[in-house]
């Protein structure tokens, strides 16, 4: 099924709400370029904008300031039904007074397309999505997985230039929801539809994107590839939306060629080079699976256990240190290593090579 | 300062964003416009002219009529009548309301159904009935008062009979909203608080009563204005006790003296308005409770004996008052002279129907027009002030409500008075009554509509536009099924008060379309109560059928309707 490829483009967006105390900013200056194929994800705490920007795309809102460009044309003022985008909602949105079929094929009804071609695109579309067989039954007769489906071909059967994703997994359980984000990835890569999709979910996210947009109070925190975010976050907001973080206090003493000289919990350290300068004290992001405990002479620092959570596959050790922090840490394969009970002390070490300290906040 | 100029700033590039909105859909906007220009002409321009006309009596502007208006005991005396009576019957028909609404939903009383249609069946009774059967009962040869109790001089009209009437003809409406309040209070938490060790009366006045108060406050409200509104049972019944409908009628149509017979009416129209404005944008944003449409758990803590059977007695009561009511006028109508001579007669239906048969034809030609334009306008008017945005959406909600408040007497005064010169000359047509009943009934119709829109989640349409159809094909294709039952609902509610429609429709009617319900008033003023009964049972008969019809053939309306008059 060949599809346009195009790109998407919010140059400068701005959403205002009028609301009865006071406006709300809900996209504030948002500026952001999709290359066509592309799958970008909108991540972000609810109230973040997220999702009045995925409807501005879509239409459904109006920018108080701004343009929204697909495939390069200006749609600002163009009303939804004429943008060929398509949105497979949140509370999926079947028509329930219509069967499957019907709602799969209702777009079709608005293109120029024969009446047996569109039935054939909705045969072959539903063979795609795997609900074949299903095409009579209503849609309050199928499971929460089928109706995901049968949204997801509703919007892939118009063969848009734009698939819009606005949290479309929230409502499964967690097995299915991961069984279904693999397939929505390996449809959108197959079709190579540009796609924008709207979570709150960072796992989701991480595993879906090709870049992920990181928001907060309608404007964006960080862009980046899923790893760049994980790895290499941009603010202290980014690294601790995305996963578990430790932030530990990294006090620069003076940089060399190569190696800056640090203070870690007040031990002088050498660290690959930074270009921060000496005196400033900024927040190292360390994630809670970068920790090891070992035995309390040997590392950085120790503290005391304070919280031991095993679940399974990994054990997850809350610590406190003598100067008041708190640390997390996770332990994979439990059992090969000897544990650490509440109360016993344990020492804390971390890979210094590949030490991510954050900008702008200084600790 | 600054922040608040940004504020109107952004409001404003808000509302020319909504403006573009609505510009590039065509449709959409001439909608907008189409209903707005008939919102200004049938329900603002008649209440203007009638405003006009009481302040411009001889063409100047002037407030002679206000001033004689209030320098005259018996008109100052009429507005504290008219109040009054609507104070009593507010009052006790909420509490009769709450009672049955209490003992439905909390009692554990018995024969629920039956108390149930007898707590709805005044709303869809004709007006009259009731004090016919009052007059039939209570009356000088009423069968109570003369034939048992051998009363020589027991007078039922004035503010007794009025109050009794009016009662059990609108504690329906406090039933109808108290329910639907009780019904949304999780008994979760009446149970709660049982558990944390108060007694069921202490539940009751610490739990449930304060959680009705936004709920009683609004039927309080409701039926006072419904009350103040009424014309058909004080020109029957109130006798000497002067109340401004029935004065507005008498000064407009018997005196010819229209400014007067104008102010009379919009001394109505204030506290009306005023308690109608109260209820909407006070009380009823006040309300604990939200209708989900989800039926919570049916558990229920069950009232002591005493007070079991205390709900029952009073619902007992009123439930058997109704039914004598029924039977009164179904036994008039084959009675010969009521008092008098007791013996069966058909004569009356003969009677009936040589002066009725026209006056049964224009009734059902008029609501068969009404009814489907208002359930229609009523669904579009929703859909409106649910789906869309544009500037001015608050006002043209406002407007279309308006109805609701207006009393009838004042919108038929306004109509005679906007519509009786070219170019909208209407006067003796049919055209007159048929908008009269479609601006009348459409608030309960926009009601049902908007109570099921708001129950349709919103992305459902924005799918269809989302997927190429424009707002109208989603209008028709989506939108329509989906809300089917409260168009029903509507339907049968605007089919069922045009037939039974009394205090505007009086002033429109003409030789040539005459309503069923003002004949039952003339047939009742020169005293042929035999032949209003049988009118009345005609009235009964078609509404019943129309209604089982309807039901039959659109299906079983789902939602909860609020009715007002």
């Amino acid at each position: 099924m060949p599809i346009e490829h195009a790109s998407v483009v919010l140059d400068r967006l701005v959403k205002v709400f009028a609301g009865s105390g006071r406006d709300v900013v809900a996209v504030n200056d948002v500026t952001l370029s999709i290359q066509p194929g592309e799958l970008v994800t909108l991540l972000g705490p609810s109230g973040c904008g997220k999702t009045t920007a995925l409807r501005m795309v879509a239409g459904f809102e109006a920018p108080t300031s701004g343009k929204v460009f697909i495939g390069g044309r200006d749609v600002t003022n163009i009303p939804p039904n004429l943008r060929n985008t398509a949105m497979v909602f949140q509370s999926y949105a079947l028509f329930p007074h219509m069967t499957v079929r019907e709602n799969i094929g209702y777009g079709l009804r608005f293109r120029d397309i024969a009446r047996s071609d569109a039935r054939q695109k909705v045969e072959r579309i539903m063979e795609l999505v795997g609900l074949s067989g299903l095409g009579d039954r209503s849609p309050n007769q199928l499971s929460g997985g089928q109706q995901q489906r049968v949204a997801l071909a509703r919007a892939l059967v118009v063969e848009p230039r734009v698939l819009l994703f606005d949290e479309p997994l929230s409502n499964l359980d967690a097995k299915l929801r991961e069984q279904m984000r693999g397939e929505i990835r390996r449809i959108q890569k197959s079709l190579s539809i540009t796609a924008v999709y709207v979570t709150h979910d960072q796992n989701e996210a991480m595993s879906i994107s090709d870049r992920v947009v990181v928001m907060r109070d309608g404007q964006i925190e960080q862009v980046g590839t899923p790893e760049d975010i994980y790895a290499k976050p941009s603010t202290r907001f980014v690294a601790d939306f995305v996963g578990k973080v430790n932030f530990v206090p990294v006090s620069i003493v003076e940089s060399g060629e190569e190696e800056t000289s640090v203070t870690i919990f007040g031990r002088q350290m050498t660290i690959p080079k930074v270009s921060y300068n000496p005196g400033e004290t900024h927040l190292a992001v360390v994630r809670p699976e970068e920790l090891k405990l070992i035995p309390p002479d040997n590392g950085f620092v120790h503290g005391e256990v304070t919280s031991r959570t095993y679940l399974g596959s990994v054990v997850e050790y809350d610590l406190a240190l003598p100067g008041g922090l708190t640390l997390m840490a996770i332990e994979y394969n439990p059992k090969a290593r000897p544990p650490f009970e509440v109360g016993d002390v344990a020492g804390v070490y971390f890979d210094l090579d590949k030490l991510h300290l954050l900008k702008g906040d200084k600790a | 300062m600054e922040e608040n100029q940004s504020k109107r700033f952004n409001r404003w590039i808000e509302a020319k964003h909504e403006l573009a909105m609505v510009c590039r859909n065509p449709m959409l906007l001439a909608t907008i416009l189409l209903v707005s220009a008939l919102l200004i002409v049938f329900v603002i321009y008649p209440i203007f002219q009638v405003i006009r006309v009481s302040l411009k009596p001889d063409g100047e502007f002037s407030l002679d009529t206000y001033r004689y208006l209030l320098s005259q005991w018996w008109l100052r005396q009429t507005f504290v009548n008219s109040v009054v009576l609507g104070v009593i019957v507010a009052t006790l028909g909420t509490i009769v309301g709450f009672t049955f609404a209490y003992a439905l939903n909390r009692g554990d009383i018995p024969w629920k159904k039956f108390f149930r249609l007898m707590a709805q069946l005044p709303i869809i009774s004709p007006p009259f009935m009731f004090c016919l059967s009052v007059i039939l009962l209570l009356g000088r040869n009423g069968i109570i008062t003369k034939q048992l109790l051998g009363l020589k001089n027991f007078d039922i009209y004035g503010l007794k009979g009025l109050v009794l009437v009016q009662t059990m003809g609108m504690f329906p409406i406090a039933f109808m909203v108290l329910d639907g309040v009780l019904q949304a209070i999780n008994p979760d938490l009446e149970e709660g608080a049982l558990n944390l060790g108060a007694s069921k009366a202490k539940v009751f006045w610490t739990v449930t009563v304060p959680l009705c108060v936004p709920g009683i406050a609004s039927s309080w409200l409701l039926v006072f204005v419904t009350s103040l509104a009424d014309f058909a049972n004080p020109v029957v019944i109130s006798g000497k006790f002067d109340v401004l409908s029935v004065q507005a009628y008498f000064q407009f149509t018997g005196l010819y003296n229209m400014p007067r017979g104008s102010a009379v009416a919009i001394l109505l129209l204030i506290p009306a308005m005023l308690a109608f404005v109260i209820e909407r944008y006070w009380v009823s944003r006040k309300s604990y409770v939200t209708v989900t449409g989800k039926p919570t758990s049916y558990r229920i803590i069950g009232p002591s004996k005493a007070t079991k059977g205390a709900l029952l007695a009073v619902c007992g009561v009123v439930s058997g008052i109704i039914l004598l009511f029924y039977i009164t006028v179904i036994a008039g109508a084959f009675v010969k002279l009521w008092g008098i001579n007791w013996s069966f007669t058909l004569d009356h239906f003969k009677y009936a129907w040589d002066v009725g048969k026209d006056s049964v034809r224009s009734t059902l030609v008029l609501s068969a027009w009404a009814t489907p334009i208002t359930g229609l306008l009523g669904m579009v008017i929703a859909f409106l002030l649910v789906r869309t945005r544009f500037p001015g959406k608050n006002i043209l909600g406002f407007t279309s409500m308006l109805a609701f408040a207006v009393p009838g007497t004042v919108v038929g005064i306004g109509y005679i008075l906007a519509f009786n010169q070219p170019p909208l000359l209407l006067t003796g047509t049919a055209a007159i009554i048929v908008l009269c009943f479609i601006f009348r009934e459409m608030p309960v119709a926009i009601e049902a509509g908007v109570a099921s829109l708001i129950q349709i989640d919103p992305s459902i349409e924005e799918a269809s536009t989302n997927l190429g159809a424009d707002t109208s094909y989603t209008f028709r294709c989506i939108t329509m099924p989906l809300v089917r039952p409260a168009l029903i609902a509507g339907l049968s509610y605007s089919f069922v008060r045009s037939m039974t429609a009394v205090s505007a429709v009086i002033f429109l009617v003409s030789a040539r379309w005459n309503h069923l319900t003002s004949l039952i008033y003339a047939q009742t003023e020169i005293m042929r109560l035999g032949a209003a009964s049988v009118l009345s049972l005609f009235l009964i008969i078609i509404v019943v059928v129309i209604f089982g019809l309807m039901r039959v053939f659109l299906g079983e309306p789902v939602t909860r309707v609020r009715v007002g008059n």
